[in-house]
Order: C-alpha cells, then structure tokens, then sequence
C-alpha cells in the first residue's frame, strides 16, 4: 500500500528538486536556487553539486511540503474518524442481528425475553429494536410473495385494490397474472391480463368475492397454475422428445395427440390425451390407437395408459423410452 | 526542514498506511455483512444506522420516521396475511450466494393457516438472465402439525419430490377451508339441537355423535373427512355410521336404520351436506 499524500493544489510529486513546477512554485527552494548559483561562480561546481545533492535527498525523504506534517496530521484525523465509524456500524449491524435473532426465537417458540447485555441507552435500544422489528417485517412480506401470496396493493384511496396470482411449475416461478379489481361501490374487475380461455368470468360468478375476494382468487389460481403446469409439460415433450411427434395441441392445452413409433415393428401408435378438467394438469382420459388392432390392448401399453393418467406427459416419456417401448 | 518534522512525518506516514489496511479491512468485512440482503440497510434504515453510529443530529426525526415506516410494513404484513389466508409468523434468510448476476438464499419460514402449524425450508435462486429474472426453488422440506400428518402424507411426498412450494400452500388453504366448514356446521348443529347432537371429540374434529336422548344406546356416527389427494386435490367426505345394539336391530328388524348409511349418500347428493345432516338430524329427535 503507497501512501497517498493529500490532495493539495500545488501538485506535488515525489521526483525530486528538479521538477519545473515546483520550482516555480516553491519560493524557498528558488531562492535557494539562486543562492546556490551566486555560491556556485565562488566555491566551484562541484561543491554546488554535492549541496544540490544534500538538498535532493532530504526533499526525497520528505515527499511533501513544509506544510506536509499538518496535513498529514489531518489526514490522519479523516482516517481515524472514517475507522470508528466503520466499526460503529459493523458493531450496530452485530447487534440488529443478534436481537432479530432473539426476536424470530419469541415469535415461534414464544421464549421470555432475554436482555443480550447490550450497553446502549434506553433510546438507542428502541431505535435498534425497531430496526430489528423492520428487518423482521421485510422478511416476512418477503414470504408472502415467495410462498405465492396475492401480493394485494390497495390502490385509488380505497376504492380499488391490484392482485397478482402467480403461477408455478416444477419448481419454477412462471407467469404472473394480474387483476385490478375495483372495491366500490361493488367489488368488479375492472382490467386483467388472464388469457381468454380461462374462465373467469364464471369463476367471478360463482364466487364469494363481494364478501371473500379468495373465493375467486384461490378457484382462479387453481386453473391457471393447472395451465401454466399443462404448458410446461407440452413445452418439455416438444424439446425433449424429439422422436416423439406431437400431432395435434391446442392453446388451453386440454388436449394433445402425439404420434409414437414402437421400435422393433417400426408400427406408429397416435396417443390422444385429454384434459377435461381444467384445474388439473393431468389428463382424464387416455387413448391409444394403432392399425395393429391388438397393441392398445396388450398388458404393456393398458400399463402405459395408466402409467400416463399419473405422470406427467415429458416423465412418462421419458420411461417408455428408456424401457424401450417406444423410440 | 528540521529533523523533528522528518520524523514526524515518517510516523505520520506510517500510522497513515497502517490506518488505510485497518480500514479497507473493515469496509471488506461491512461489504460481507451486507451480502445477506436482509441486512442490506437503505433509506429510512440507513438514516437510522448513521444516527446511531456518528451523526447524532435529528435523532428524533430519525426514530419517528422509522416508526412511520415500521408501521407501514406493520399494516402491508396485516393486509397479505388476510388475503392470504395464511399467517406467517418466522422467516429466516441465509444467503448461501450472491454475484451480480446470482443470488441464492436458504429460507425457513413458518406458520400457521387457521390451527394448522407447518414449517417449509428451501432454497430459493434469483439468476438474471437476457429474457428476465428467473426464480427458481430447490430442497423443499415440508413439516406440518403432527395431528393431519395421515391425511397430508402422501401429497407431502409429491410436494417436496415436485418442489411445489406454492401448491402446498394452495392446498393447504382450502385443506384449512373445508375443515372450517366442517367445524361451522358442527357447531351450528350442537347449539341448534342440544339434545340430539354432541361432539365428544370437539368441534374440530371429525366426529358428530347423535342420538336421542332417550335411547342413548343406539348412535347416528356422521363422519366427515378431509381427503387430500397427491395431486393436491381437497375434498370433503361425509359419511353416515350407525352404532346400534345388536338386540334392538333384531327387535327392530328395519331396511331404513340397516340402510341408513347409503340412504345418506343419497341424501348427500340431492340436498348438500347441512341439509342432509339436518334431515338426519330431525329423523332421529323424531320430531
């Protein structure tokens, strides 16, 4: 680590006496010069020379101005009060932490409070106590959204409310869905953005929502997470398998045919398979069909149609072709 | 240039250096500190650390306008949780990773949605890529109140194998909904016929004994279950049980009591489960 002189408007550098600039800056080290030139025509150059060289050297050790040491005293007063207050806020960072700690610890086990023998001040314990209750209320808000909470915004004075319902697959989050629902006089949506084929407004019909907004809220999360889970696994057939061709599907994903080959007799199976319930992302029926009249018969494919009735479509597939059954 | 002055320059210097590395030092460990976002502190929190920790000015600003910002979380917390339908009452972050462009956190939360407790752990990915922000879950673990445990075990198993974090939570809510209708209409019966209808185990449970009052051997059993399929699937199940002494069946040999219990399926279907009950109900005061 170099030490950095302080910032000053005379430029220093450390180079040495020969520096125009500070020659011409420094009236001291010029009147010195002069001095030295008069002293030179009398005792000779080389005694100037070896004086210019004692001069060079005591500046190098001395890499600032005469007024270098107060500055440097300065500097070092900046560094001492930068230094407390990291150690400040590192400590106080400490202490929120420990009491956010004891805090989470009450609230699930509902421990007697314990005083951590923290020196502050009555005050200063509120003020870190309500920093903690912050970061506590952060996390928990947090939550709510992570675990797939509405996320409710009250919007226009209380006259409307925004939800948003999130959809989720596989351990992904997917598309949300938004819904600006007016609250008075009556409760309505007013705008959303929930694909046409979903039914909403049935759903808003058969539900509660002038007293219980969830009553539409949970049935629609329900459909559309149905969706999104139907959508991925038509998604996942269509970049996994590509030996497998998907005949037909449509934009609600209820149904989708695809085309199997059976690898020995080369012989093509379509597979039909039906999502009539749409708050399901399972099919509730499953049909094969082949021009050898026996296959969709035979123990082998009765166990890959029940095998598809609880698997999803890309896992199902991704056993019959490992098992061999299908290319 | 005295030598004095030299040599307190020279020490200057080197308290100055040694300063610096203490300092960068610190600014390293502050940075670390701040990598768990939850204590990543900024407004109205920054303000407040400053004033703890240097400026001592307008303290009491600082303390009220926090105060206005704590109750403002305070209000959105009650207004989730009531939309919800779940109450949240711990959640514990780790941040096990964190780049510019990764963030991976460890979560615990916990909670309870109506009287059922549960706890969930996962970790949760937050990668930014050219299309968006992609979220990810992974290791789920699920615990629930010991009590549901035979009802919720397999779609459990399903869940955490899934990572379906938010169908768990889904189907937990209506779990909670239906067992809520249950306990209603159950209560509502005991208040409404005393006489005819106890519920020995609580209004929580399962169990609705009637029977009247005069021939307490003979029992209507009205069992109602909530049945959880893997799927996440939440239906209700009421069914009719008799407990009638052998003696009185042989001296009252009756197709109606013999076939009460599909005769109430029958109910079940037309009239919905309170109407039913309540005919059951009103068949067995004799009035």
């Amino acid at each position: 680590m170099t030490p950095q002189p302080p910032k000053s408007n005379t430029s220093a550098t450390t180079s040495g006496c020969f520096h125009p600039k500070q020659r011409n800056v420094h009236y001291s080290t010029q009147h010195k010069y002069s001095q030295n030139m008069e002293v030179a025509t009398t005792k000779g150059v080389l005694s100037h020379l070896s004086r210019l060289e004692v001069q060079k050297r005591s500046l190098k050790s001395q890499p600032q101005q005469p007024g270098g040491v107060k500055a440097l005293r300065a500097t070092v007063e900046a560094l001492l009060t930068q230094r407390d207050q990291l150690r400040a806020e590192i400590q106080t960072h400490k202490n929120i932490k420990k009491l956010r700690v004891s805090m989470d610890k009450q609230c699930t086990n509902e421990e007697e409070e314990t005083e951590e023998g923290m020196d502050e001040d009555s005050e200063n314990s509120n003020l870190l106590r309500l920093m903690a209750r912050h970061t506590q209320l952060k996390d928990l808000l947090h939550a709510h959204n992570v675990v797939g909470g509405y996320n409710v915004v009250k919007t226009r004075q209380g006259k409307g409310v925004c939800v948003s319902v999130a959809t989720f697959y596989e351990g992904v989050y997917l598309n949300t869905y938004n819904l600006e629902i007016d609250v008075k006089p009556t409760v309505r949506i007013s705008r959303h953005n929930v694909p046409p084929f979903i039914p909403l407004n049935n759903l808003a019909e058969q539900s509660n929502m002038q007293t219980d907004l969830r009553t539409l809220l949970d049935p629609l999360s329900q459909h559309l997470n149905a969706f999104a889970g139907r959508q991925q696994q038509f998604k996942f057939v269509k970049e996994l398998h590509k030996s497998v061709e998907v005949m037909e599907s449509n934009v609600l994903c209820s149904l989708l045919v695809l085309k199997f080959t059976v690898p020995r007799e080369k012989t093509a199976v379509l597979c039909s398979l039906d999502y009539t319930d749409c708050t399901r992302s399972l099919p509730t029926r499953v049909h094969f069909e082949s021009d050898d009249e026996e296959l969709p018969e035979s123990p082998v494919w009765k166990t890959h149609c029940s095998f598809l009735m609880e698997t999803p479509v890309h896992k199902a597939l991704i056993t019959m072709r490992k098992t061999g059954n299908i290319v | 240039m005295s030598n004095e002055n030299t040599e307190e320059a020279a020490a200057l210097q080197a308290q100055i250096e040694h300063l610096q590395a203490e300092v960068s030092a610190l600014r390293r460990q502050q940075k670390d500190d701040q990598k768990d976002v939850t204590f990543h502190f900024r407004g109205q929190m920054q303000n407040a650390m400053l004033s703890l920790c240097g400026q001592r000015q307008g303290d009491e600003k600082v303390l009220s306008m926090l105060m206005e910002e704590v109750e403002e979380l305070e209000e959105d917390l009650k207004l989730q949780t009531q939309m919800n339908g779940i109450s949240l009452t711990g959640c514990t972050t780790k941040t096990l990773q964190s780049s510019g462009r990764k963030l991976v956190q460890q979560l615990c939360v916990s909670g309870h949605c109506s009287e059922l407790l549960f706890q969930v752990e996962f970790q949760l990915s937050e990668v930014n890529e050219a299309s968006g922000c992609v979220r990810t879950i992974s290791e789920l673990n699920v615990v629930i109140d010991a009590g549901e445990m035979q009802n919720f075990s397999s779609f459990l198993s399903g869940v955490e194998e899934s990572r379906d974090l938010l169908l768990f939570f889904r189907t937990l809510r209506s779990f909670s909904d239906r067992c809520d209708d249950r306990r209603r209409t159950f209560q509502h019966f005991q208040e409404k016929y005393p006489a005819v209808v106890s519920l020995p185990a609580g209004c929580r449970s399962e169990v609705m004994h009637l029977s009247h009052p005069e021939l307490p051997g003979c029992v209507l059993l009205v069992h109602w279950s909530v049945h959880v399929s893997r799927e996440g699937g939440v239906s209700p199940k009421v069914e009719l049980l008799t407990k009638i002494p052998e003696r009185a069946l042989q001296l009252f040999p009756s197709q109606a009591v013999g076939g009460a219990a599909e005769a109430f399926q029958s109910l079940l279907r037309i009239l919905g489960a309170e109407a039913a009950l309540e005919a059951v109900i009103m068949a067995v005061s004799l009035s």
